[in-house]
């Protein structure tokens, strides 16, 4: 598994186990109620584990794993997965911690468009890797 | 003790035997009519979908109110109707007294404290008032032993005691299921709102499950 995988993947884990606590936290407030503010985790909790957790991973697991190319670097520019990562995470964490915390509406805005830009990004690195087998 | 509980058990006889049959509110102007209905479609063959006497036509099977998915809708295969309509009315007062007992004891309560405690549930405004309806008496009487099944499973969780826990767990299953049959949502829910530590346990659970895939995987995605 390349070093970059290895980093995406390791991070869409800590989202996992992030998300997963603050949906127990959730559940717990259901079950037998001791804070209502727990609630406001709520966009948290989803952002983490959709985003955070099940798409990163699809990213990391697809930079491993698509067609790599026979000439030159064999999985293309990594310089773009690298930046679609940061981008990623630069956007989960700005809105999801932007709702979390009430900033003002640009900050969770500026995330969606990370992160957007950051998909943007990693279907430009792979575009030219979903290739038939060989070429 | 003993001659205390004959003597109830004598004051239901009459009801069980359809002697005598309850005629309050919803009792005749309801759940008799249904309860016919449903008696004579399942004696034809028919599978109770429609009550046809009642406002053109209703859902009977489809309504939980009636109740049609207890188990003692099979005595009217087999029982006059006063009878099965008479055991429904009875039934409720026995299984609160022996589910209020045996959550008692289930809680720790000697015999005699259990005793009290299930003459205490079936004699009390809530109960008595429950009973008289069709549906919320049955559900109010099966409450009890929702309660005693949860005890039970925290008691053998506690213990560690893995057999005794499925057993615990299926007993709480089988009374939980009941109860929502019984066709009385806001009672069902009032044990179930004492399941809160079930829900709490199990958000625990899922996150421990969480943060051990993660750490079992951590190590697995490595650099080759």
């Amino acid at each position: 598994m390349p070093r970059l995988s290895v980093w995406i993947i390791r991070t869409a884990l800590l989202y996992l186990g992030v998300g997963f606590t603050l949906g127990a936290m959730i559940l717990f407030q259901k079950g037998v109620p001791y804070a209502g503010g727990v609630w406001r985790l709520l966009p948290m909790h989803v952002e983490f584990l959709l985003i955070g957790w099940t798409l990163q991973l699809a990213k990391g697991v697809g930079f491993w794993i698509l067609p790599r190319f026979i000439a030159g670097a064999p999985r293309g520019d990594e310089r773009l997965v690298w930046l679609a990562y940061a981008l990623l995470n630069a956007g989960v964490l700005s809105a999801a911690l932007g709702q979390w915390l009430r900033a003002p509406t640009i900050i969770p805005l500026l995330g969606r468009a990370a992160e957007v830009l950051a998909a943007a990004t990693f279907a430009f690195h792979a575009w030219p890797r979903i290739k038939p087998h060989g070429k | 003790m003993k001659a205390l509980r004959l003597l109830l058990a004598l004051g239901l006889i009459p009801l069980a035997a359809g002697l005598v049959v309850p005629t309050y509110h919803d009792a005749v102007m309801t759940h008799w009519p249904a309860r016919a209905t449903t008696q004579a479609q399942l004696r034809a063959g028919e599978f109770p979908f429609l009550h046809p006497g009642a406002s053109c036509g209703q859902p009977l099977a489809g309504n939980p109110n009636f109740g049609v998915f207890f188990p003692d809708t099979l005595l009217l295969f087999v029982l006059p109707l006063p009878v099965a309509f008479g055991v429904r009315f009875a039934l409720p007062f026995v299984l609160g007294f022996v589910g209020a007992r045996r959550w008692a004891r289930a809680e720790g309560a000697r015999a005699e404290a259990a005793e009290t405690a299930a003459i205490a549930f079936v004699f009390s405004g809530v109960f008595v008032s429950a009973w008289r309806f069709f549906n919320s008496g049955l559900a109010l009487a099966l409450a009890p032993w929702v309660l005693a099944g949860l005890v039970k499973v925290f008691r053998r969780v506690e213990a560690a005691d893995t057999r005794g826990s499925r057993r615990a767990v299926a007993e709480l299953g089988l009374w939980g299921g009941l109860e929502l049959l019984a066709g009385e949502p806001v009672v069902a829910l009032r044990p179930g709102s004492s399941a809160g530590w079930l829900v709490a346990a199990s958000a625990i659970l899922q996150m421990l499950a969480g943060w051990a895939f993660v750490a079992n995987t951590w190590g697995r995605v490595k650099e080759r």
